[in-house]
């Protein structure tokens, strides 16, 4: 799974610290989202694409094998 | 600082005060319990202010556990139970053929170091990754 919050995060100008404080995670929680390394709750997938102004398939990029 | 890590250290430093006041307004009476109650107080006090400006400093403001670190703390109980229950099983087994002999106290000890030290690791070793299965 790849994921656009980084680029999304950057384009707000927003720190890992400040998307992890407005989602309610911890800043590590963030840092292994955007490595594709944590699957998310679709609750917390929601709330991030709701900080980000964007919609959930348009952050997660889910790679067919 | 949090609302919480505030509490405790008010707590902590509360108990610190009301052990001097009683060292210095009961230093005349000479009971063995005046000394008990200060020496539970102020560890209390330095429990509670160690546990409010050591989280503070851990944390900050940030959430102590979110769904991640939740998950990892339920694999880490679960590891250290399936160790807790193997070293048991196999403290029956060495007391049974008579190969070791350990009295209760030095059994439970055993058991709570193995249990803690086990939740410790797993932990160290699962925070370490992203996601836990």
């Amino acid at each position: 799974m790849k994921t656009r919050i980084k680029e999304l995060r950057a384009r707000y100008d927003l720190t890992q610290e400040d998307l992890a404080k407005k989602v309610g995670v911890r800043r590590e929680t963030i840092l292994f989202l955007e490595k594709g390394k944590y699957n998310p709750s679709l609750k917390l997938a929601h709330d991030i694409a709701k900080a980000l102004k964007t919609k959930i398939d348009e952050l997660f990029i889910f790679e067919e094998d | 600082m949090k609302k919480e890590y505030k509490y405790y250290t008010g707590i902590g430093a509360a108990a610190f005060l009301v052990a001097i006041a009683l060292q210095i307004f009961w230093s005349g009476i000479d009971t063995i319990w005046v000394s008990r109650i200060t020496s539970f107080l102020t560890t209390v006090g330095i429990v509670f202010i160690a546990l409010g400006v050591g989280r503070h400093m851990i944390y900050k403001e940030e959430p102590e556990e979110d769904e991640r670190t939740k998950k990892i703390n339920a694999l880490t109980l679960s590891y250290s139970w399936t160790v807790t229950l193997v070293l048991v099983g196999v403290l029956l087994l060495l007391d049974h053929w008579n190969i070791l002999k350990m009295t209760v106290m030095q059994a439970l000890g055993l058991t709570m170091a193995v249990m803690i030290a086990a939740a410790v690791i797993s932990e160290l070793c699962l925070k370490r990754k992203g996601d836990v299965k």
